[in-house]
């Protein structure tokens, strides 16, 4: 019986080892293991043993099956990485091919540049307001010293519904009304959204965007829209900006300036965008008018104020280097798609 | 406005270029626009001398001629006719070039040998009024040899400046001598002729509105009509305007001088010797200098003369009143006009006028007396007559004013450090009377300067001049304020990305539509504008729907096979007392899903569009039922009502195949939600449920039923009966057809059990799902063997 045993071990391994697939190597299994098995054949004779044999030739077949045992699962393993290399080496992608990618629009161009200029905003801790596009001609213009009658009233023009409703020019009607709400308190806002002129060409839409924002508080000063506007353009056209105030005119601020930044093509050397000056102008500007201070409830001996306008527009077209604002509103599929991005 | 960069710096003894003195007027608020030369590039044309004149022996119509430019004698032939011995001419030289790079060579022409070229003003294309035609004149007293270039002053160039809307001082070489001045602080005052004593002579004047506050005339006898000078005509030129005769150039030259527009009437044309100044009256009407005839409106201005009206005040002369060659009596009127009524006038003709222009901003009082005597003057030494006595009446006299300007208030304006002399110095400059106090200017201000009325419009006229560029920049020193969007506006920021993330594209469309865009789509049509652009644009929406099928419409045309698009913006509907407008989220889908190589990508349907609308509305947080029945603009089987509670949100459907039929486009899925209800019903933040211990059981169920019986009927049965235990239901099987009766379908449904505090027992679990059959099955749900 030992010898069988030990037989059996000697004649298993070299099996087990030469076993080339899984299959195989159950089929060796069986044979030596199974329920049937060569191991199973030689222990059914333990009964004819002297019992004084049977502990040291049970002990040998423990380590007989132990053995055989130990080679299966060795081998299985082996022949377990092997398939899984061949299957590995077989399964292959086309790392070129497009990705199915999750459904996935884009934000206006114009939502983006408004959302950039927003938070530039509200990180200086303003609010943002909102009103109504069709508005009374009071709040449009007689709040903002433009009585009837006014000549400025030419510099912007106006759609009306009627005599005394027109589609706001600007979004300084919010201001106006903002202002009544919060007076006497001190405030800080922005206004952005849809204002209508009439103007129709490469460089002026009848509909288009605009920002305008408002502080008033005792000793507001002029240097103060200045530090503002000058961090607002670093924010936005980069940290390099510079800005220049050119005095001019609005009815609704003393003194008034227009705004330019360095060119954003030429970076100021001049070049044709820029009619060869180095800059660009992108908003208009001033110190809160007395009389619309008044006309809001504020006193402007207490308190003065900056207020300055901007086209989102026309800062979306420098941004992005459109030159032909329709492109804005055509809501041409082949522009809106370019706009995948959008920096927050 | 035009003006002479010569004239200016003639006025003021300036060395600056023209783009120099540009960029002085830019930095202090008068951008130039336009720095355009007066002439056209003229070389090696001198003055010379006619000494004969010639017939040419080949040809009738030339002649030739000898000239000398004082230097050599040259023969030229010539075809013009206004030449004879001793006239001093243009002589273009062998070498010259004449405007259009025409470059003069020796020739001969018909045999005679020609050295140049004798040149008419039209050949030189300067512009001037000659008062016979051929070869331009000069005065006798040219020098000879001298370029014509110099001779003429034709280096000049023309400013365009853009003046601001407030400084209609400026209009006038006056006032922009007195800017400049006060830039380069060298001030400066324009000589004022004396201006003959006043008096009402033998042509009265009659005021008879108050919106002409001063009127003077003169009669002015025996003056000779003609060209003006070449030098007047040039200043006119190079200020953009075109010379016409002495008399009307002369006008035109005192205007720009003095900023003060006046008027010159044929006195024998007038139909009395006498001046009426009223308001039109009903039904009037006026042939204007542009040979326009225009009917008057009762509040309009006139200058009238024996009943007739010959002038509308301030604006514009009539055609049968107007000085011509055959013009010996003048009437000359400088008179000042109310701005308001002026613009009016102006406005509502559509006329627009260099005097309308000075007039509705406001000249300066104190010139109108001047600038009649300065012309007066001009008439008798360039085209002789005699100046009678001055009529005038009202008052010219400039309201004056003192403002109190502190030099703290004015600092604690600009954030400037700057002292009371400095103020007093840059004020001073301007021309404007200021007297120093202990700690504040005393600025005397008159009409010329309109713009200055508070205390403010003195310290932008102090930073003006010192310079914006030195004002420092700082930051508002006030209390720290919290920068944040309110809750509707990041609700709108989540919209745009959530809408973005299903694969729409923002669009952004106008407010205005036109009233066929409206009607083809069924929908309202919102507020109409009274001055639209154009018929296209005439009304502000009523419906987002008209202006996104639009875009659909333009892509679907411009090379796209599909459109899957959205916006968020007003419509707009009449109110009182404004108009109301109400924000709306909208999207529409045309064609099918982008393709990929492992999916064809599938048609846009139904449950694709309620796909978008239910993620959108879950990422909002808004629990929404949808309903059947959705507005007539929608098909009536394909579409439904979104609802959250008792609050209509709005629509989602197929757009009624009528009205795409109109927009020439297939299948059209749209929805509409109302935004501000949106914003209402929201919870986007979500609450935390602790997840069970207990495992789920799953129970899969399929019914038939007829296709009337909506699956929500169905689910919200399964979920009334399943109560607490049943934690979620999915539809994922919907069939028809095959072994099912014709009308019927079949629906499965998955459920999921789950107790919160124990492990779900089969038994319990079996008796939920035998109570639901029962019920699915008392719905008209049978289940499936």
């Amino acid at each position: 019986m030992e010898e069988k045993l030990k037989a059996l071990r000697d004649q298993s391994l070299p099996a087990i080892a030469a076993a080339q697939d899984l299959d195989a190597l159950e089929e060796v299994r069986l044979a030596v293991l199974g329920k049937k098995g060569q191991l199973t054949t030689v222990l059914r004779q333990m009964g004819s043993l002297p019992p004084e044999e049977r502990p040291l030739m049970g002990k040998l077949a423990n380590e007989v099956r132990d053995a055989l045992e130990g080679a299966l699962a060795g081998r299985r393993t082996e022949l377990q990485e092997e398939e899984r290399e061949q299957r590995l080496a077989q399964e292959r992608v086309d790392v070129t091919l497009p990705g199915r990618k999750p459904r996935r629009g884009t934000i206006h161009p114009l939502s983006l540049v408004r959302r950039r200029i927003e938070d530039v905003f509200l990180g200086m801790g303003y609010s943002i307001e909102e009103g109504p596009e069709i508005e009374s001609d009071y709040y449009n213009f007689v709040a903002l010293n433009l009585p009837k009658d006014h000549p400025a009233r030419d510099m912007q023009d106006t759609f009306y519904i009627d005599e005394e409703t027109v589609l706001r020019t600007h979004t300084s009607p919010v201001q106006v009304r903002t202002m009544q709400r919060l007076c006497p308190a001190p405030l800080k806002m922005i206004c952005p959204g849809k204002v209508y002129r009439k103007d129709d060409d490469a460089t002026h839409s009848p509909m288009f965007f605009q920002v305008e924002g408002l502080v008033v508080d005792r000793g507001i000063t002029l240097a103060d829209l200045k530090g503002t506007l000058l961090l607002f353009a670093r924010q936005v056209f980069g940290p390099e900006q510079k800005i220049r105030l050119r005095p001019s005119y609005f009815p609704f601020t003393e003194p008034s300036a227009e705004v330019d930044i360095l060119c954003t093509a030429c970076g100021g050397q001049g070049c044709r965008m820029c009619g060869e000056t180095g800059w660009l102008e992108i908003l208009g500007a001033g110190m809160v008018h007395p009389q619309v201070l008044r006309f809001s409830g504020y006193d402007p001996d207490q308190v003065s104020g900056f207020a300055f306008g901007m086209g989102i527009d026309r800062v979306a077209m420098l941004l992005y280097g459109i030159t032909d604002i329709r492109h804005l509103f055509q809501n041409d599929l082949r522009v809106l798609k370019q706009f995948k991005g959008g920096l927050c | 406005m035009k003006m002479s960069y010569k004239w200016l710096q003639e006025t003021l003894g300036l060395g600056l270029s023209p783009q120099e003195l540009a960029d002085e007027l830019a930095a202090a608020g008068s951008q130039v626009e336009s720095i355009d030369s007066l002439a056209p590039e003229i070389r090696g044309v001198v003055v010379a001398e006619l000494l004969a004149v010639q017939p040419h022996p080949n040809a009738d119509r030339l002649s030739l001629t000898k000239v000398s430019d004082g230097e050599a004698v040259y023969d030229v032939v010539c075809g013009a006719h206004n030449i004879a011995p001793g006239d001093r001419v243009p002589l273009a030289r062998v070498g010259a070039v004449l405007p259009g790079n025409f470059q003069i060579k020796k020739s001969k022409i018909r045999g005679e040998v020609s050295q140049g070229m004798l040149c008419s003003a039209e050949e030189l294309q300067l512009g001037l009024v000659q008062a016979s035609a051929g070869i331009l004149q000069l005065p006798k007293d040219a020098p000879l040899g001298r370029d014509i270039n110099e001779y003429l002053g034709l280096d000049d160039c023309i400013l365009d400046i853009e003046l601001t809307a407030d400084r209609g001082d400026l209009l006038s070489l006056r006032g922009l001598a007195i800017e400049i001045g006060a830039l380069l602080a060298q001030p400066f005052t324009l000589k004022e002729p004396v201006p003959a004593p006043g008096g009402q002579g033998r042509f009265p004047v009659t005021l008879e509105t108050d919106a002409c506050t001063f009127y003077a005339g003169r009669i002015i006898e025996g003056v000779k009509v003609g060209p003006s000078p070449l030098w007047l005509q040039l200043r006119l030129l190079a200020c953009g305007m075109r010379p016409r005769n002495n008399i009307v150039d002369i006008a035109n030259l005192v205007m720009l001088e003095w900023g003060q527009p006046l008027h010159t009437f044929d006195a024998d044309k007038l139909p009395r010797q006498e001046i009426t100044v009223r308001l039109a009256r009903p039904g009037e009407k006026i042939v204007t200098l542009d040979g326009k005839e225009r009917c008057l409106e009762p509040e309009m201005m006139l200058i009238t003369s024996g009943e007739r009206p010959v002038a509308l005040a301030g604006v514009m002369g009539s055609l049968d009143s107007e000085v011509d060659e055959g013009t010996t009596d003048l009437f000359l009127e400088s008179a000042l006009f109310n701005p308001v009524s002026v613009r009016r006038t102006a406005k509502a003709l559509g006329l627009a006028s260099e005097a309308a222009t000075r007039f509705e901003k406001g000249v300066d009082p104190r010139g109108a007396a001047l600038a009649l005597q300065r012309a007066a003057d001009l008439v008798a030494e360039l085209a002789g007559g005699t100046p009678a006595a001055l009529v005038q009446v009202g008052s010219d006299i400039s309201r004056s004013r003192v403002i109190p300007v502190s030099m703290e208030r004015v600092n604690g304006l600009l954030g400037t450090r700057l002292s009371l002399a400095e103020g007093a110095d840059i004020l001073a400059r301007l021309g404007l009377a200021v007297e120093s106090g202990d700690n504040e200017l005393l600025v005397g201000v008159d009409d010329r300067r309109r713009d200055l009325q508070v205390w403010q419009d003195i310290a932008e006229e102090v930073g003006r001049l010192y310079g914006f560029a030195k004002v420092p920049a700082t930051l508002p020193k006030g209390a720290l304020t919290l920068g944040a969007r309110k809750y509707s506006q990041s609700l709108e920021w989540q919209a745009r990305e959530l809408l973005a993330g299903s694969g729409l594209h923002e669009v952004v469309t106008y407010s205005f539509i036109s009233p066929e865009m409206a009607e083809d789509s069924w929908s309202p049509p919102g507020v109409e504008i009274a001055n639209p652009l154009t018929r296209e644009a005439s009304v502000m929406r009523g419906a987002i729907l008209p202006s996104l099928l639009a875009a659909v419409a333009y892509n679907l045309s411009h090379g796209q096979d599909s459109a899957a698009i959205f916006e968020i913006g007003n419509i707009y509907s009449p109110g009182r007392p404004l108009p109301a407008q109400s924000l709306r989220a909208a999207g529409a889908l045309a064609g099918r899903e982008p393709r990929h190589w492992q999916n064809p990508g599938r048609e846009y349907d139904f449950y694709f569009l309620k796909g978008v609308v239910q993620q959108f509305l879950e990422g909002l947080g808004v629990e929404a039922e949808f309903r059947e029945k959705a507005g007539p603009q929608f098909h009536p089987g394909r579409s439904g009502q979104v609802n959250q509670g008792d609050t209509h949100l709005g629509y989602l459907g197929q757009v009624h195949p009528a009205i795409t039929a109109k927009w020439k486009l297939d299948d059209v899925w749209f929805f509409d939600l109302d935004f501000t209800a949106l914003v209402r019903g929201a919870r986007p933040e979500g609450r935390f449920v602790p997840p069970s211990r207990f495992p789920a059981v799953r129970r899969d169920l399929a019914v038939e039923c007829g296709q009337g019986l909506p699956a929500g009927t169905l689910m919200a049965l399964i979920q009334e009966v399943g109560g607490e235990l049943l934690e979620d239901i999915e539809c994922f099987d919907v069939y028809s057809g095959g072994s099912l009766a014709p009308g019927d379908k079949s629906l499965a449904f998955a459920l999921t059990f789950r107790h919160g505090q124990r492990t779900l027992a089969e038994k319990d679990v079996q008796k939920k799902v035998e109570e639901i059959i029962g019920c699915l099955a008392a719905a008209g749900a049978r289940l499936r063997s």
